[in-house]
């Protein structure tokens, strides 16, 4: 197979290829003359005409070299070759975007950008009217394909030298050839191994004059300077450099193709034929295998315009395809390459490095601080899939998770200790630069509203007044949240691995340390910081209840839906052995409280019906002394006396009037009802509490007789037969009242 | 990017040789093959163009190779190759698009300035520039 040979981009035995420019040449010669892999191109290589070959192209690289202007900026520009990447590696169009061309050597850089930002434009706007009538089935590619000029970048810009575009030429040429055989070859391709990296031109063209080899270079040991295998900047000769010197070493039969410039060993990869046995062992050879490095850059592919893609075409045996086809899968294969050229600058193990910082900074040992809610948001998951799962998994899962939870935490990142800049007392002025301003200093000007709206002031002082109440209820929370916070292990553990790195942190300091008053700073510092601290979530949650229910401000932190947050929030905590007596302060202030805000309340999310449920566990523990607190309270008319504040509709009411249109009120009235009836049945209820208590119940009923009250039912009414239980106690209940009673608390009716 | 330890975390390693659109703080819009990254999140942009929309309206300009300093990026988000050949928006020339931006620059400073002017007579000295520092 003819097309699965080594192709060069130039032919051996042409000179003359090197140095035309024309494309159309280079093309047609390269076809013709070159069939790198048959046996009498092998053959033909035997004798020193091959070699002859090779110096010869070294010396007319040589004298290349020198006789472009400067040696130098032959170098220069050959190593910006990689950087000037528009100027090949685009797809050609003048007409795209794309086509922008990276600076000259010395010229200045705005002017050649406005120049190439208009011819950009220029050329655009007029293909973007031609390309239209274009019916391409990709889109995209359009763009990269309505070129209708031959290489058309590195023809109309400025050039170095007059030889460097025809030294450019030469190099595509080559790889043209090449890429003509690899996109058939292309699925075969081996697993990228490290190869070695590739040395810049001159050198190479340099070391050609060594015939033997020297010791395998240093850059085959630099993994770590160059980049994934084969992966070049394009414009530098591929890799295949070196490795045709080894097989120069290994086999003098090699065929002359192989002792070029260009690499024809990444071709290999794809090759069907079995070229001659000698190119077939390099495994034995310290190095990585020659073939087996990835598709070089593919350099020549921008170069297969359409009317080029026809031509080569014609000479490509293995697919006959449909010519369109043909040219849409190469616009799409070359597409692709033309993107991969630039891929996998980041070599692995560069994105190793990186992960390995990340996961270092990943790494506190104190994860439920610094990353709360994923950190939680882990634990409920967990603690989800050990429902579902057996237990003895679990327990297999969980050593494992802890053990790796434990290697990863070796390697932490100790918390520095940052201090922001502190701007008190500083001398000169303050800067906060921006992106639009970098040496913006910071002037404040003083602003007062102005007064002339005097509606403003009570409506400010109210803003203020919910503001500072809303301020003290952020306190609470915290003070909850620490309180929660003790009793979580998640907690208990991170922060005991916090004290540790402080620790950890002042020794170092203490180490660090150059006088000793500071060493003793530092010691007294460790000192405090490693008694244990003994916090109580006791504690804590009496400072929010004391907080919360000061005689004055315990409506007006009920009055605000934030209040009655916190105490739903707090009252699973509050369990009769540990805070009873607060509990029964608290249930009193919240039923003195209903008055006020039992309408706000009912008129927003009856928030208070939630508190039912806390109470009746309360009161089902409660005794009848108790109870007669409670209920005393209820019936002591409002004054402006008992709390400021009292609106004006509340005076000269007792709360009882209130709580019966409240629907809370009521529930817990009938909770209070019924208790107080299982009670006096188990003889826990004295005569005189007993006297007390009927009159309260018959006070309830007269209350209930006050009219345009609008009453309410309680959530769980008493059972009819506690009720005529009861009321057979009472005796100085009248019939019609006890029957409202019963109409408004009992199931009856 | 299978370890546990980056169990929902989304990475720039991912995006590596992706087509990705930049916004940058002041709030220039650039398009461009991200390369190379590092750990300050500094960008390596290859083929970049910096797109500028006025209205329904963009225009490119090409810049070849950005290398961007992490803290001034904004957001960036992935390309897709598709909707970029269907955009809804009308492309026009680098001049054009420019010039529509210095007069969408104008109207908004017009307006500025009456806004300031106007709360001026009502007491309120307001500073734009400290109140909107960067673009976003």
């Amino acid at each position: 197979m003819a097309d699965t040979s080594f192709r060069f981009g130039t032919d051996v035995s042409s000179d003359d290829n090197l140095l035309s420019p024309d494309e159309a040449d280079c093309l047609e010669i390269e076809e013709e003359e070159y069939d790198a892999l048959n046996d009498e191109t092998f053959g033909a290589l035997e004798d020193a005409s091959g070699l002859d070959d090779w110096e010869q192209q070294h010396e007319q690289f040589a004298e290349l070299a020198e006789s472009s202007k400067n040696s130098e900026r032959l170098e220069n520009s050959l190593s910006k070759l990689s950087l000037g990447d528009t100027r090949y590696l685009f797809p050609i169009s003048q007409d795209s975007v794309w086509s922008f061309t990276a600076p000259q050597n010395g010229e200045n850089f705005s002017s050649s950008l406005l120049s190439n930002i208009h011819k950009a434009s220029k050329t655009f706007t007029d293909s973007t009217s031609d390309s239209k009538s274009e019916t391409h089935s990709d889109d995209t590619l359009t763009f990269f394909n309505t070129s209708t000029s031959p290489l058309p970048s590195f023809e109309k810009t400025s050039v170095i030298g007059n030889k460097l575009p025809k030294k450019v030429c030469t190099v595509e040429e080559l790889e043209r050839g090449l890429l003509q055989n690899r996109t058939k070859l292309h699925a075969t391709q081996s697993a990228p191994s490290p190869v070695p990296p590739t040395v810049p031109p001159p050198q190479t063209l340099q070391s050609h004059s060594q015939t033997h080899l020297p010791p395998p270079p240093p850059p085959f040991g630099q993994h770590s300077v160059q980049g994934p295998p084969g992966r070049l900047p394009p414009g530098l000769p591929p890799l295949g450099v070196h490795h045709l010197r080894y097989f120069q070493h290994v086999h003098p039969n090699m065929p002359p193709g192989l002792v070029r410039l260009m690499p024809p060993a990444h071709y290999m990869q794809g090759t069907h034929t079995p070229p001659p046995p000698g190119l077939m062992h390099p495994p034995q050879f310290p190095l990585p295998h020659p073939f087996n490095f990835p598709p070089p850059p593919r350099i020549g592919n921008v170069h297969n315009l359409p009317h080029q893609n026809n031509r080569i075409n014609h000479h490509n045996h293995q697919h006959h395809k449909n010519k369109t086809d043909m040219n849409n899968m190469r616009h799409r294969n070359e597409y692709i390459e033309n993107k991969d050229e630039y891929a996998g600058l980041m070599s692995n193990r560069e994105k190793q490095w990186l992960i390995n910082i990340q996961l270092v900074q990943l790494n506190t040992g104190t994860p439920y601080f610094d990353d709360y809610y994923y950190t939680v948001f882990k634990e409920r998951k967990a603690k989800n899939s050990k429902e579902n799962q057996p237990p003895e998994r679990n327990q297999r899962h969980n050593n494992r998770r802890n053990s790796d939870r434990q290697e990863n935490q070796n390697t932490t990142l100790t918390p520095k200790i940052y201090t922001p800049l502190q701007f008190e007392n500083s001398l000169g002025k303050l800067q906060c630069g921006s992106v639009t301003a970098p040496r913006k200093i910071i002037d404040m000007d003083i602003v007062t509203p102005e007064k002339d709206n005097e509606n403003n002031s009570t409506s400010s002082r109210d803003t203020k007044k919910t503001k500072q109440l809303l301020l003290e209820l952020e306190a609470f929370y915290s003070l909850i949240l620490k309180a929660e916070d003790l009793r979580n292990p998640l907690y208990k553990s991170n922060m005991e691995k916090l004290c540790e790195i402080k620790q950890k942190q002042r020794l170092r300091e203490l180490d660090l340390a150059s006088t000793s008053e500071q060493k003793q700073e530092i010691l007294k510092a460790l000192r405090e910081e490693s008694e244990p601290l003994s916090e109580n979530p006791h504690d804590y949650l009496m400072k929010v209840i004391n907080g919360l229910f000061q005689d004055d401000k315990y409506i007006s932190f009920l009055s605000i839906r934030k209040g009655k947050m916190l105490l739903l929030r707090i009252l699973p905590y509050l369990t009769g052995d540990n805070f009873s007596n607060q509990l029964l302060d608290v249930w009193i202030k919240v039923f003195l409280s209903i008055p006020t805000v039992g309408r706000k309340d009912t008129a927003g999310d009856n928030l208070f019906l939630q508190l039912h449920p806390h109470f009746k566990r309360y009161i089902q523990s409660s005794n009848m002394k108790v109870i007669l607190d409670i209920v005393s309270n209820l019936l002591e008319v409002l004054s402006p006396d008992n709390s400021r504040g009292t609106p004006i509709s509340c005076l000269g009411k007792p709360p009882l009037h209130f709580i019966v249109t409240n629907k809370f009120g009521v529930s817990a009235l009938a909770s209070i009802f019924v208790r107080t009836e299982y009670l006096i049945s188990t003889d826990r209820a004295s005569e005189k509490q007993q006297t007390d208590w009927f009159n309260f119940v018959v006070c309830w009923a007269e209350c209930l007789l006050v009219p345009k009250l609008v009453l309410v039912t309680p959530l769980e009414p008493v059972p009819p037969l506690f009720f005529h239980k009861h009321c057979s106690r009472i005796g100085n209940l009248a019939i019609d009242k006890m029957k409202l009673l019963e109409k408004w608390i009992s199931d009856s009716s | 990017m299978n370890r546990p330890e980056l169990e929902g975390t989304a990475h720039l390693l991912d995006e590596l040789d992706k087509k990705l659109m930049v916004v940058l703080r002041d709030g220039r819009t650039l398009i461009g093959y991200l390369r190379s990254v590092d750990q300050f999140a500094n960008l390596v942009l290859h083929r970049t163009i910096e797109r500028i929309h006025v209205g329904k309206e963009y225009g490119d300009i090409p810049r070849g190779v950005f290398i961007v300093r992490g803290e001034n990026v904004v957001l960036l988000g992935e390309i897709d190759a598709q909707k970029e050949a269907n955009l809804p928006l009308t492309q026009v020339s680098v001049d054009d698009i420019l010039d529509a931006q210095r007069r969408e620059q104008e109207s908004k400073q017009d307006q500025q300035r009456l806004l300031t002017k106007a709360l001026k007579e009502r007491g309120l000295n307001l500073m734009p520039d400290l109140t909107h520092d960067d673009m976003f």
